[in-house]
């Protein structure tokens, strides 16, 4: 797809990151040989953030609308309606929207609605918000990210991605006929959907004690367990490689603006090393190109966007208007990107929340 | 794109010097030759040769000659 969307302007980004912090050196410690100090070094590694054991996608969402409402960035009733995209859903019934709804006690004709996706949720979220505020008049959208791949207890020892990290984030839109257009495309290629995929938890293959064994299905002397996501590494580098340097340049040209002209480039966070190569590729600066987010938080999958919005450039988007373009990459797979006039937002903020 | 260019670069991922990278070398003996080298192996062939090898077909190699013939074959 690629379109434009008219009238529509974000005006608010709260990140939310859990508080409890993991460091690479730390974790890999025991078993650390050449392999990781190498990998730290052209992957970027440093810290993570991940949940608690017990905290819930809704509670990070749910901490962040009430750190909103508390600051009367908003007020209920401005609230049309709740987009939530996120892997890791509290229940499969009920939805997070509606914890979110029912917890933060909105009006009842706020429409409430939670999509499945990975590292393109950001992206997908926009672009289900954009369509609603059609139908919304003066009511805003919010769109919330939020994933908990990685929680676990500070003193839990089961091995997990030193790059995995968690977060959650909400992003206000709304309705404004002065807006600038904002340029919108999105791909999809489910052919290759095997390349990130969490075995189990479905309904395809329900998690047992079976699918939480740790064995080297792939034969390649990695121990995997099926309730985690698998990911073939070369194969989605490669992809990303191949996608989305053509998708930026498309996108940029329907907008009508060169890559020099953009002062922005805010992409999804995989690591430092896919961020390097797709900044080559597209000829893009890379102090245009922040790549810091997983080094900093850990990969946060559908958040990294507004994580690194909030963290990276929220001062120069609270004063100034930026072209900004955005990119989000991964599971399904799917790749989009949109051009947007950034700026001059209402708030723009990472908070560490209690979660 | 010459040998030197090809050796420099593998030079450089195997944290090895230039005249190291030769085609007889056993990758196995190497303590470089992880996932780190194949993935930037990988990231090589995409921007100097618009070829995308995965990393299962690299990690069967057992000589630097083979990594160097696959570049050769790939121009």
């Amino acid at each position: 797809m690629l379109t434009k969307f008219k009238g529509k302007k974000i005006t608010g980004i709260l990140g939310i990151l859990p508080e409890n912090e993991y460091d690479y050196d730390e974790e890999t410690k025991e078993f650390a040989d050449r392999q990781t100090k190498r990998l730290k070094r052209i992957m970027g590694y440093g810290k993570r953030r991940a949940v608690k054991p017990e905290t819930a996608t809704s509670d990070l969402c749910i901490y962040g609308l009430n750190y909103i409402l508390k600051n009367n960035w908003i007020n209920k009733e401005e609230i049309g309606g709740i987009v939530v995209v996120t892997l890791t859903p509290d229940y499969f019934v009920p939805h997070v929207s509606n914890i979110i709804q029912g917890e933060c006690d909105l009006p009842k004709d706020v429409v409430c609605m939670d999509i499945a996706q990975g590292c393109s949720a950001y992206l997908m979220g926009l672009m289900q918000a954009f369509m609603l505020l059609e139908h919304m008049e003066n009511k805003k959208v919010l769109v919330f990210t939020g994933d908990v791949l990685n929680r676990k207890a500070k003193t839990d020892k089961e091995m997990q991605a030193q790059f995995g990290g968690d977060a959650a984030s909400v992003t206000v839109v709304e309705n404004d006929e002065q807006a600038k257009d904002i340029y919108f495309n999105m791909y999809s290629d489910g052919k290759d959907r095997d390349c990130l995929i969490m075995p189990a938890g479905g309904y395809r293959l329900p998690r047992s004690a079976e699918t939480a064994e740790f064995k080297d299905y792939l034969g390649d002397g990695i121990l995997r367990c099926k309730n985690h996501i698998w990911m073939e590494g070369s194969k989605v580098f490669n992809f990303v490689q191949k996608e989305v340097p053509p998708m930026i340049e498309e996108i940029l040209q329907y907008a009508g603006v060169s890559a020099n002209d953009a002062d922005w480039f805010l992409f999804h966070q995989p690591n430092k090393f896919m961020m390097e190569k797709l900044a080559d590729k597209m000829q893009v600066p890379y102090e245009k190109m922040p790549m810091n987010i997983v080094g900093e938080f850990g990969n946060s999958s559908g958040s990294t966007i507004p994580i690194n919005i909030t963290y990276n450039v929220a001062n120069d988007l609270l004063e100034n208007e930026r072209v900004c373009c955005l990119s989000g990459f991964g599971s399904g797979l799917t790749w989009s990107s949109a051009l947007v006039h950034l700026g001059k937002l209402h708030f723009c903020e990472l908070v560490t929340s209690t979660c | 794109m010459s040998l030197e260019e090809k050796k420099e670069f593998l030079a450089e991922v195997f944290e090895l010097e230039e005249e190291e990278v030769v085609e007889t070398v056993i990758l196995n003996d190497l303590e470089t030759w992880d996932s780190v080298a194949i993935l930037s192996i990988i990231a090589f062939m995409g921007e100097k040769f618009n070829k995308y090898p995965l990393a299962k077909e690299i990690s069967k190699f057992k000589t630097m000659g083979e990594i160097i013939d696959m570049m050769n074959e790939s121009e």
